[in-house]
C-alpha cells in the first residue's frame, strides 16, 4: 500500500508540474491587456506605462516569464498580483473563505446522501423512494444560480414575515457586530443557511442516486442472499454486511468531487456575495492576472492530486485488480 | 467545479457481470431485452416521449411560431398573451421564439459535446484497458493531468478567448467536452480490464482474432451500458455547464443565443418581468430532467442488477 | 473618460457636472450652496452601509494602480481636496480651501490657492502646501528614465517613475510655494480650468514621504492620516472598509458615526441586499428591471437621474466607405434615436430625450440643439445619399459601390444590455434603408480602450462622461491629435478652433465657440450623439434622510456629512 501511494505522488508531481504550464502559458497569451485601463487615461505619460509593463514583467517572452515565476515559486514567493497585493495571504483568505462553506456543505450533504441513499435502496420502489428519486432529478436538472435566486427570494421573504432577520444573503458576517461569541456566531451560521443549503441541494441530489445504487448493489449481492438464506435477520444483515461495503463506493465519489469542490463555488460565491476562490479566478482570468490564476491552479492542482489519491486506495480496496495497472 | 456541473458526469459502476457470453451470439437478443425493459419503465418512456416533443418544437422552432427570432415586434415587454405565447422582451422580441431558438442551439451544443467527449473517453478508456503497459500508463497520465487541470479554470480561460465573439458555440462545445472526457475513460479503461480476463477473450484470441476485431466486436459492445448512460446523462450536463458559463458571462455569444444565456439575461427580470426568467428556464429544466429520466431509464434496463430479485 | 463596466474615476481635471432630473427643492437663485436645499433634522449617531462593487487596492486615488471611482467615494471623507461638484451645476471650494482660487497674474497666467487655516491633519501636522506640492511633483510627468528633472528637496528623490494617472494641467505649470497655507501654479499658457486641479483626495506629504514606497505604494494599507469628516476605522480585506468619525475634523460634523463601504461584487445581487436591510445605500448600473424592482419596495427610496453620460456611435474613418460623407449621412438618416430613446431610456424617467451636441448635455444652459436635420429618421433622405455617393441597390437590398457593400461591423463591450439591445435596434432599422449591420461584441479582457485604440471597429458604441471643463473633453475626443480619437478623424479647422476655445477666459464667450465647433462637428459627422443616459440608479432606505443624488464623479457621498436617521426611525 505505501509503495502504491509513493508511487502514485510521484507520478502525480510531473502532472501538476506540466498542468500548471500549460495554464500558465494559456492565461499569459490569452491576449488581455491589463495595462488598457491605463492607456485610455489621459495624461498618463509612456514612461508609466512603460515602467508598469516593465513591473509585471510583460515585455519578456513567456518562456522567461514562466521561468521567473517557477524560481519564485520555489523559494516560497507566489508574486503579487497585478493590483500589487501579495498572491499567498490573499489566495490563504479566500481559501479559508472558501473552505468554511464548502466543507460545512459536503459534510451535510454527505450525510444525508447516506441517508437518502440508504432508505431509497431498502425501501425501493416505495414511496419514499419515488419522492426522493424525483426530487433528486429536479435539482440536478436545475441551473444553479437559479436555484441560489430562488433560495435567496425566499429567504428574505421568510425575514419579512417573521420580522426577524434569520437569512442572510451577503457575504460571510455583518460588518462591526458588538456582541459576545453566541451572537458572532449566530450571525455567522444566519449567513451560512441559504449558501450552503443551494450546493446542499444540489450535491445531495447527485450523492444520494450513487448511494442508492450502490447499496442495491449490496443488498443483491450474492453474500448478502447468502446470509439470508441462512436465516441472519434483515436488520442484522443490512448492518453488518451491507452497510459498510455500500458507503465505501459514495466517499470515494464524495472524495473525488470534494477535489473539484475546492476549485470554488463560483456561482454561490457570487449570487451570496462570499468572497471565495470562485469569484477570484473569475476576476483574475478577467485581466489576465497570471500570477493569481497560477497560486490558484497549484493549490488547487494538489488538493485534487490528494483526494484522487485518497480515492484511488480506497477503490483499490474494492477491487484488487485495479491496483495492478 | 461543483456547481458548474452538479451531476456526477461518469458514476464508476463495477463491471456487469452475467450478460457476457462468449462470441457475442447473445448480444443480439440482450439488446432486445434492453428495449423490453426500458420501454417497461413508465417514466423513463414519458420522458422520452416529452422530450421528443420539446426537441421537435425546439428545431421546428420559426416554422410553428410566425415570427423570426430576429423580428423586432411593437409589442415590447408584453407578458404571455394569445400573440404571444412567451410574451415579449424589451426591445420586441417573440420570447417563444427565442426560447425555440435558444434550446436548438443549447441542445445541439450539448449533443456535439456529449458525441466528442463520449467518443474520446471511450477510446482512450478502450486502449489503455485492453493494451496496458505503457500505453495504459501513458494514456491514464494524461487523463490524470486533465483531471489535475482545475477544469473551471481552463475552461474559464479558453471560454474568455472567445467571449463575446459571435458564432463561438463550436468552440464553447469543444472547450467543454475537453474536459468532460476524462470520468469516462476511467471507468472504459476499468470495464476494459476486468473484461480482458474473460475465457471467450481468450477463446476468440485462440481462434486468431485480431486486437481490433476483439476491442470492437467484443468488448466494446459489453461496455456500452455506462458508455450510453454516461454519454445520455452528459448532454444534461453539458446543457447545465453551458448555463452556469452564461451566467458568468463566458457563453454563447449574441447574435446566437442559447438557454442559459436567456435565463442569465432574465435573472434581473424575475420580480418585473417574471415571464422572461421563468419560461425559459422551465423549458431548460424540463429538458434536462427529461434527459435525465430517460438516462437513468437506459441504466435500470440495461444493468439488471439495480432491480432487487425477491427471493 | 471611458463608459463600460468598470466605473474608474475622473481626475483632476475632469469633475464632471451633474443633472438632476428629479428636482430637490432648492430655488435657483441661492443656488451654489453647499447644501442644495432644505436639509431635514436628523438624530445625532447611527451608521449606514453602501454596497461597492470593487475593492481598493491602496489608498492613493492619484496612483493608476488604486485609481478607481469607488475609493474616490472612500477618500472624499478621508483625504482633503479642492473643489467639488454639487448637484446643480455649480463647483465650489471644499472646507479644506480658505474661499475660491484666484488668478493673480494673466502673463504667464498664474492661480493662487489658499488653504483654510484650521485645517489639520488628525496627527496635528496642518494641511499644508507641502502636500499640494507633493501632488504636482509626483503629477507633472517629468519622468525621464535615468535623468530626473524633477527633485523633492526634502528627501532628495527623484520622481523618475512615479506613477500618477493623470498629469492634465501639472505639466504644464511650476509650482511656487508662497507659505505653508498658500501657493501659486504659473502655467505656460492660459489653463482656464484651474478649478479642476487638485480636485482629488491627496495624500499626507509628511507621512507618505517617510512611508516605504512613498507616493506609489505606501498608502497600500492605510491611509495613514485624516483630514475629513471621517477617518479609516477598519479595512477588513474582502468583506468591507469601515469609516468612523475623525474628532479632528474642522468642518461641519457629520451625523452618523459610521459609513460602512460593503464588498459585494456582483451588482445583480444589490438590490436583494438592500431588500434584506444588510445594506442601506446602492448605486447600481441603470437597468430597467432592477430599477422597476426597486420603486415596488416599500420601505426604499430610488431615483435614476440622467447624468453628464451620454452615449454615442463612432465611425471608424480608416473603412473606406465610412470615410465616405454621403454613407455616415446615410446612416445618421437611417437611424431613428427617438425611438431608441423611448424604448430604452424613459422607462428610466419621462425626461430623457435625444442628445444633439457633442459638447453640452441637455440640462446645461449652454446646450443648443444642432443637427436638426438628422432629427429623425428619413429613409428616403438616406437612400438619396447613398445614389448621391455612387452606390446602387444590390439584389440583396443592401447597396453597393464597385463591388463594395456597404456592410460594417458594429461592436459594444459586453456584458451591456443597454447597448446590446441598441445594436439590434440600430441594426434592424439600417437595414431598412439598405445597410447591413453585423454585431460583433467583445469582452474583458478586451476593453474599450484597446479596441478602440486598434481601431478594431466600424461602428463602436459606448459613452463619454462630460465635464463642465469641455475644452478638454472637445479636444480629447475630436482632436486630430489625440489618442482617444478613434476613429481617427482629423479635421484642421477643427483642431485650430478648439485650440482657439481653450484660451477664451470668459465662460459665455467659450460657451459660443464650442457651439460653434459643435455644428462644424454636425457637417462633418465624426460620430452620432446618442443621448444621455442614468448615471445609476440611487436607493436606500428611506429611514435615511438628506441624501441627495449628484451625477458627478462627486456622487451621491457629496453631502454625507448632512446624513443621518430620522427621528422617527427605530
Amino acid at each position: 500500500m505505501l509503495a502504491f501511494t509513493l508511487r502514485r505522488l510521484a507520478v502525480s508531481i510531473p502532472v501538476v508540474i506540466a498542468s500548471s504550464f500549460i495554464v500558465f502559458v494559456l492565461v499569459a497569451t490569452a491576449g488581455g491587456d491589463p495595462l488598457a485601463d491605463l492607456r485610455l487615461r489621459p495624461g498618463v505619460t509612456e514612461e508609466v506605462i512603460e515602467l508598469r509593463r516593465q513591473q509585471l514583467n510583460l515585455d519578456k517572452p513567456v518562456l522567461e516569464r514562466y521561468g521567473i515565476w517557477v524560481k519564485d515559486v520555489v523559494r516560497g514567493d507566489l508574486g503579487r498580483s497585478f493590483t500589487n497585493e501579495e498572491v499567498r495571504p490573499l489566495l490563504f483568505r479566500r481559501l479559508g473563505v472558501t473552505l468554511r462553506l464548502v466543507v460545512f456543505a459536503t459534510l451535510v450533504s454527505v450525510l444525508l446522501a447516506m441517508v437518502i441513499g440508504v432508505v431509497a435502496a431498502v425501501k425501493q420502489y416505495s414511496r419514499f423512494d419515488y419522492a426522493a428519486t424525483f426530487l433528486a432529478f429536479v435539482f440536478f436538472s436545475m441551473p444553479v444560480f437559479w436555484l441560489a435566486a430562488v433560495l435567496r427570494d425566499v429567504g428574505i421573504r421568510v425575514n419579512r414575515r417573521l420580522g426577524e432577520r434569520v437569512f442572510f444573503v451577503a457575504g460571510e458576517q455583518t460588518p462591526n457586530l458588538a456582541g459576545g461569541f453566541f451572537t458572532v456566531w449566530a450571525d455567522r451560521i444566519g449567513h451560512l443557511i441559504l449558501p450552503s443549503l443551494t450546493l446542499v441541494l444540489i450535491q445531495m441530489a447527485a450523492w444520494s442516486r450513487f448511494q442508492r445504487a450502490s447499496m442495491l448493489e449490496v443488498l443483491n449481492a450474492d453474500y448478502i442472499r447468502t446470509a439470508r438464506a441462512k436465516g441472519v435477520s434483515s436488520a442484522r444483515v443490512l448492518f453488518r454486511h451491507g452497510l459498510r461495503n455500500a458507503l465505501i463506493p459514495v466517499v470515494t465519489v464524495v472524495a473525488i468531487d470534494f477535489g473539484l469542490v475546492l476549485g470554488g463555488a463560483v456561482i454561490t460565491e457570487t449570487v451570496f456575495g462570499w468572497a471565495g476562490m470562485g469569484r477570484l479566478l473569475v476576476d483574475a482570468l478577467g485581466v489576465g492576472d497570471v500570477n493569481v490564476v497560477q497560486a490558484w491552479l497549484l493549490v488547487t492542482a494538489m488538493m485534487v492530486v490528494v483526494f484522487n489519491l485518497v480515492a484511488d486506495l480506497l477503490y483499490g480496496f474494492l477491487d484488487p485488480r485495479t491496483r495492478r495497472g | 467545479m461543483a456547481d458548474l456541473a452538479p451531476a456526477p458526469v461518469g458514476v464508476p459502476e463495477l463491471p456487469v457481470g452475467d450478460q457476457l457470453d462468449e462470441f457475442g451470439a447473445e448480444a443480439e437478443s440482450q439488446s432486445r431485452r434492453i428495449v423490453r425493459r426500458f420501454v417497461h419503465h413508465r417514466l423513463a418512456m414519458a420522458s422520452l416521449v416529452v422530450l421528443l416533443v420539446l426537441m421537435t418544437a425546439s428545431f421546428l422552432g420559426e416554422t410553428i411560431t410566425s415570427y423570426r427570432y430576429d423580428e423586432l415586434t411593437p409589442d415590447t415587454n408584453q407578458p404571455p398573451s394569445s400573440k404571444h405565447w412567451f410574451g415579449t422582451d424589451f426591445i420586441g422580441h417573440d420570447m417563444f421564439t427565442l426560447v425555440l431558438r435558444g434550446a436548438r442551439r443549447s441542445i445541439l451544443v450539448a449533443l456535439i459535446v456529449a458525441a466528442l467527449a463520449t467518443s474520446f473517453g471511450a477510446t482512450v478508456g478502450a486502449l489503455a484497458g485492453y493494451y496496458r503497459g505503457l500505453l495504459d500508463t501513458v494514456l491514464m497520465r494524461v487523463t490524470d493531468l486533465f483531471l489535475t487541470i482545475p477544469s473551471l479554470a481552463v475552461l474559464l480561460v479558453l471560454a474568455s478567448r472567445y467571449r463575446g465573439q459571435s458564432g463561438n458555440w463550436m468552440a464553447i462545445a469543444l472547450v467543454i467536452a475537453a474536459f468532460a472526457w476524462m470520468p469516462l475513460a476511467r471507468v472504459v479503461r476499468g470495464m476494459f480490464l476486468s473484461l480482458r480476463e474473460r475465457e471467450f477473450v481468450e477463446a476468440a484470441r485462440a481462434l486468431g482474432a485480431s486486437d481490433s476485431r476483439i476491442i470492437l466486436r467484443h468488448l466494446l459492445p459489453n461496455s456500452l451500458a455506462p458508455i450510453i448512460v454516461n454519454a445520455t446523462l452528459l448532454v444534461a450536463a453539458a446543457i447545465l455547464i453551458e448555463t452556469a458559463l452564461s451566467f458568468l458571462g463566458f457563453g454563447i455569444a449574441p447574435p446566437d443565443t442559447s438557454l442559459g444565456r436567456l435565463v442569465a439575461e432574465g435573472s434581473n427580470a424575475s420580480y418585473t418581468r417574471p415571464w422572461m426568467f421563468y419560461l425559459p428556464g422551465l423549458w431548460l429544466m424540463l429538458i434536462c430532467l427529461c434527459i435525465n429520466f430517460v438516462g437513468d431509464g437506459l441504466r435500470d434496463a440495461i444493468d439488471p442488477r439495480d432491480a432487487r430479485v425477491r427471493a | 473618460m471611458v463608459g463600460g463596466r468598470r466605473r474608474k474615476a475622473l481626475l483632476g481635471t475632469l469633475l464632471a457636472v451633474s443633472l438632476v432630473a428629479a428636482a430637490c427643492g432648492g430655488d435657483d437663485e441661492d443656488e451654489g450652496g453647499a447644501t442644495g436645499g432644505e436639509t431635514e433634522e436628523v438624530r445625532e449617531g447611527g451608521s449606514i452601509a453602501y454596497a461597492a462593487e470593487q475593492e481598493p487596492t491602496g489608498f492613493n486615488n492619484l496612483t493608476s494602480k488604486d485609481n478607481l471611482l469607488e475609493l474616490r467615494h472612500i477618500m472624499q471623507h478621508v483625504w482633503p481636496y479642492s473643489y467639488r461638484a454639487l448637484p446643480d451645476l455649480s463647483v465650489e471650494p471644499t472646507p479644506a480651501l480658505a474661499g475660491e482660487a484666484e488668478v493673480v497674474s494673466e502673463s504667464p497666467f498664474t492661480v493662487e490657492w489658499k488653504i483654510a487655516e484650521e485645517a489639520i491633519w488628525d496627527d496635528d501636522t496642518p494641511v499644508s502646501s507641502d502636500d499640494f506640492e507633493w501632488v504636482w511633483l509626483s503629477c507633472n510627468g517629468k519622468i525621464d528614465q535615468g535623468e530626473p528633472t524633477a527633485k523633492d528637496e526634502d528627501t532628495g528623490q527623484d520622481v523618475t517613475g512615479l506613477d500618477c494617472a493623470s498629469t492634465a494641467g501639472y505639466d504644464v505649470s511650476t509650482f511656487e510655494k508662497v507659505d505653508e497655507k498658500t501657493f501659486r501654479l504659473a502655467f505656460e499658457e492660459p489653463y482656464v480650468e484651474y478649478e479642476g486641479l487638485f480636485g482629488d483626495p491627496l495624500p499626507p506629504a509628511h507621512l507618505g514621504k517617510a512611508q516605504p514606497g512613498g507616493w506609489n505604494t505606501g498608502f497600500d494599507a492605510s491611509p495613514l492620516a485624516s483630514a475629513g469628516p471621517y477617518k479609516l476605522k477598519e479595512w477588513a480585506k474582502g468583506a468591507h472598509i469601515t469609516l468612523e468619525r475623525n474628532p479632528k475634523y474642522w468642518g461641519p460634523e457629520p451625523n452618523l458615526d459610521t459609513i460602512v463601504f460593503r464588498q459585494i461584487p456582483d451588482p445583480s445581487t444589490h438590490a436583494d441586499t438592500l431588500r434584506n436591510d444588510e445594506v442601506q445605500i446602492i448605486y447600481p448600473q441603470p437597468q430597467v428591471d432592477l430599477f422597476e424592482q426597486l420603486r415596488t419596495l416599500s420601505g426604499v427610496h430610488s431615483e435614476a437621474n440622467f447624468g453628464p453620460a451620454w452615449e454615442h456611435l463612432d465611425f471608424n474613418f480608416k473603412n473606406e466607405l465610412l470615410a465616405v460623407k454621403e454613407v455616415r449621412q446615410a446612416i445618421a438618416y437611417g437611424i431613428d434615436r427617438d425611438r431608441y430613446v423611448a424604448t430604452l431610456m424613459k422607462p428610466f424617467s419621462d425626461e430623457a430625450s435625444r442628445l444633439d451636441n457633442r459638447m453640452f448635455v441637455t440640462n446645461q444652459p449652454e446646450y443648443e440643439a444642432h443637427g436638426q436635420e438628422y432629427a429623425k429618421r428619413d429613409v428616403a433622405k438616406a437612400t438619396a445619399a447613398l445614389e448621391k455617393a455612387g452606390f446602387v441597390k444590390g439584389g440583396d437590398g443592401i447597396y453597393a459601390k464597385d463591388g463594395k457593400r456597404a456592410s460594417f461591423r458594429i461592436r459594444v463591450l459586453q456584458p451591456n444590455p443597454l447597448r446590446e439591445q441598441l445594436e439590434q435596434l440600430i441594426q434592424a432599422d439600417l437595414k431598412g434603408v439598405g445597410i447591413d449591420v453585423r454585431i460583433d461584441n467583445f469582452a474583458a479582457p478586451d476593453s474599450i480602450g484597446k479596441i478602440g485604440a486598434s481601431g478594431d471597429f466600424d461602428l463602436f458604441i459606448f459613452a463619454w462622461v462630460g465635464t463642465p471643463f469641455e475644452v478638454s473633453g472637445g479636444q480629447q475626443i475630436f482632436s486630430s491629435d489625440s489618442d482617444s480619437n478613434f476613429g481617427k478623424y482629423a479635421n484642421p479647422e477643427f483642431d485650430a478652433g478648439i485650440k482657439e476655445a481653450a484660451a477664451i477666459l470668459d465662460e459665455g464667450e467659450r460657451a459660443d465657440k464650442l457651439n460653434e465647433l459643435d455644428e462644424l462637428l454636425w457637417e462633418d459627422l465624426p460620430n452620432i450623439p446618442l443621448f444621455q443616459k442614468p448615471a445609476g440608479v440611487l436607493a436606500y432606505q428611506d429611514r435615511y434622510a438628506n441624501i441627495i443624488d449628484n451625477t458627478s464623479t462627486e456622487s451621491f457621498f457629496w453631502n454625507s456629512v448632512n446624513w443621518g436617521l430620522k427621528p422617527s426611525a427605530q
